[in-house]
Order: C-alpha cells, then sequence, then structure tokens
C-alpha cells in the first residue's frame, strides 16, 4: 500500500532548510534545524549548509560554524566528496574565517 | 566594621577574572594568550565564575569579524562548545579493562558456586539408569500381578521372569504396539 504521503525531493528538502537556516534567530535554532538537516540519509546540499553557516554568523556562534564543517566529513562517503565540499564552500568559510576542526587540532584528525 | 575591612582586603587580594581579562573597557581586542593558554587542560577546574566570564568574552569576540579572531580564540571557543568535557566527556582510561575485570570476576564466582553445588550434590536418581528403563518398559508391557500385590519395581529388576499378566499399556501406537514405540530408555546403563 502506498502511502499518502509524498516523498519529499531533494529540491524540496533543500529549499526548506534555506528558508529555515534563514529564518534562524538564536543558537538553539541554528542547532535544531541542524540537527534536524544533518538526520537524513543525505548529505545537505550546500547551498543549504552555506545558509545554515551564515545563520551561525547571524547569531555569532562560531563553534557550531565549525561544527557544521564536521558534520559534513562525518556525512560524506569518502574524503574526495569531502574535499568537494571544502572548495565549494571555501569562499564563504574564508569571508567569514571559520576555521576547520582538522586546522585547530590537527593532531586528533582521525 | 571589621568585616567591612576584611571583604575589601579580600576582594583586593584576588583580582576579578573580569579584571584579569580586561575585556570589558575593549571587547574588540583579543583575549590575551596567556588566559586562553592550554585551556583544554584548565577548563574544568576553572572556578564556575571563571567559565562564566571566559565565555563571555569569547562570545563578545564572536559578536566581532571572525577573520580577526586568533587561532587560540577559535580553538577556545570551540574546545568549550564541543570539546570533551562534560557531558561529551570520554569515557575515563582504562574502562574496557575494568568491565572485563569485573566480568570474569563474576562468571569464576558463578563457576564456582555451580561447582561447588555440584560436588556436595546426591548421586542421579536410580530410574535414571538403562537396566530400570528397560524394566519400565518390560512392566507395562506385561505386568506382573494383580494391581493390590504389584511388588516393588526393583523386583523386576531382580527376577526377569515374574509370573506375568499382560498389562498391555497403550496397545494401540505405544509400548504394547507392534511399533513397540515410547520405549522408557534413555540412560546410559549403570555398568558403562
Amino acid at each position: 500500500m502506498r502511502s499518502e504521503h509524498s516523498e519529499e525531493s531533494f529540491e524540496e528538502f533543500s529549499a526548506r532548510y534555506e528558508k529555515e537556516f534563514d529564518g534562524v534567530q538564536d543558537v538553539f535554532e541554528l542547532q535544531r534545524n541542524l540537527n534536524n538537516a544533518f538526520a537524513y540519509d543525505l548529505v545537505p546540499s550546500p547551498s543549504v549548509l552555506s545558509a545554515a553557516l551564515r545563520a551561525a554568523r547571524r547569531v555569532n556562534d562560531f563553534p557550531t560554524a565549525v561544527r557544521v564543517f564536521e558534520g559534513i566529513k562525518a556525512k560524506v562517503e569518502n574524503t574526495g566528496q569531502y574535499q568537494q565540499y571544502l572548495d565549494e564552500l571555501k569562499p564563504l568559510r574564508e569571508e567569514l574565517g571559520i576555521a576547520l576542526k582538522e586546522d585547530l587540532y590537527p593532531e586528533e584528525t582521525n | 566594621m571589621s568585616a567591612i575591612i576584611r571583604n575589601s582586603l579580600v576582594r583586593a587580594a584576588r583580582p576579578s577574572a573580569t579584571a584579569a581579562l580586561g575585556y570589558r573597557a575593549a571587547s574588540t581586542h583579543a583575549i590575551s594568550n596567556p588566559t586562553l593558554a592550554n585551556i583544554e587542560k584548565r577548563w574544568e577546574g576553572l572556578p564556575m565564575q571563571e567559565q562564566a566570564e571566559l565565555w563571555m568574552a569569547l562570545r563578545d569576540r564572536m559578536k566581532e569579524n571572525w577573520t580577526e579572531m586568533t587561532i587560540q580564540e577559535k580553538k577556545a571557543a570551540y574546545w568549550i562548545a564541543f570539546g570533551p568535557h562534560g557531558p561529551r566527556s570520554l569515557p575515563p582510561p582504562g574502562e574496557t579493562q575494568k568491565v572485563v575485570l569485573y566480568t570474569v570476576i563474576g562468571l569464576v564466582a558463578s563457576f564456582v558456586i555451580f561447582a561447588s553445588m555440584r560436588m556436595f550434590a546426591k548421586p542421579p536418581p536410580a530410574t535414571m539408569t538403562k537396566e530400570w528403563q528397560e524394566a519400565t518398559d518390560e512392566f507395562l508391557k506385561v505386568s506382573t500381578l494383580s494391581r493390590r500385590r504389584r511388588p516393588p519395581l526393583l523386583s523386576v529388576v531382580a527376577n526377569p521372569h515374574p509370573p506375568l499378566q499382560a498389562q498391555k499399556s497403550d496397545p494401540l501406537t505405544g509400548i504394547s504396539s507392534e511399533s513397540r514405540a515410547g520405549s522408557h530408555v534413555q540412560s546410559p546403563s549403570s555398568k558403562a
């Protein structure tokens, strides 16, 4: 039997979370949305992630911005994909001055 | 009066964290390196008040342009937020060994209890021998005497040819039927 609810497409997912992150007003909302966005069986698109990073900047939460990249690293399948995300988000990352955890704690990289 | 003097003396002797950090006047200045040096080791030892002061200072710094934050500030901000302390702390060292040790101790103790119970147990019942069970089969197929004068089972073993009288227990499908199904023999011989 088919579900009454239609599956959300990746584009709809991205649009929904971009909207969510654009509306974020405090750290709690930011982290709640990040937890939700990273709970799916997919890696959020760079547009969603940049919205999240801008939200982190807006609520002045530097550690969570670093954590976003940790989340990407945990979600992607291999280092190549992680590197693609890093390349894609590099301009924004440098604009906002977000360091990677690998840069902050190079001895603990795994 | 003396209490007031003492309080002020105590206050003078212990410079408040606010003064030591020196950020309230100008929050745009970077927090000094000594304040943040080795914060990962010191954080949990800091008094609550100083933790709050330091975090507030970092919060103020995070309101500025992040590109102007020093690497020390970034490390401290990240570590305080997501470092392995409090609910994120790592398991204490040697936890695995402890779990293994106590599990082994529990297993050894239960084995000791089990072994000592077995050691003081009575021997297995006399009915659990091949001979007794064969006699049971025999008894059910062909009974001995009338019900009133039935001798104890052991005498059947002692005398393989008692005066017989057909009991024919379970004659259609069981022990007395053609198939001889349902034998009670299940134990090894007592002479084995």
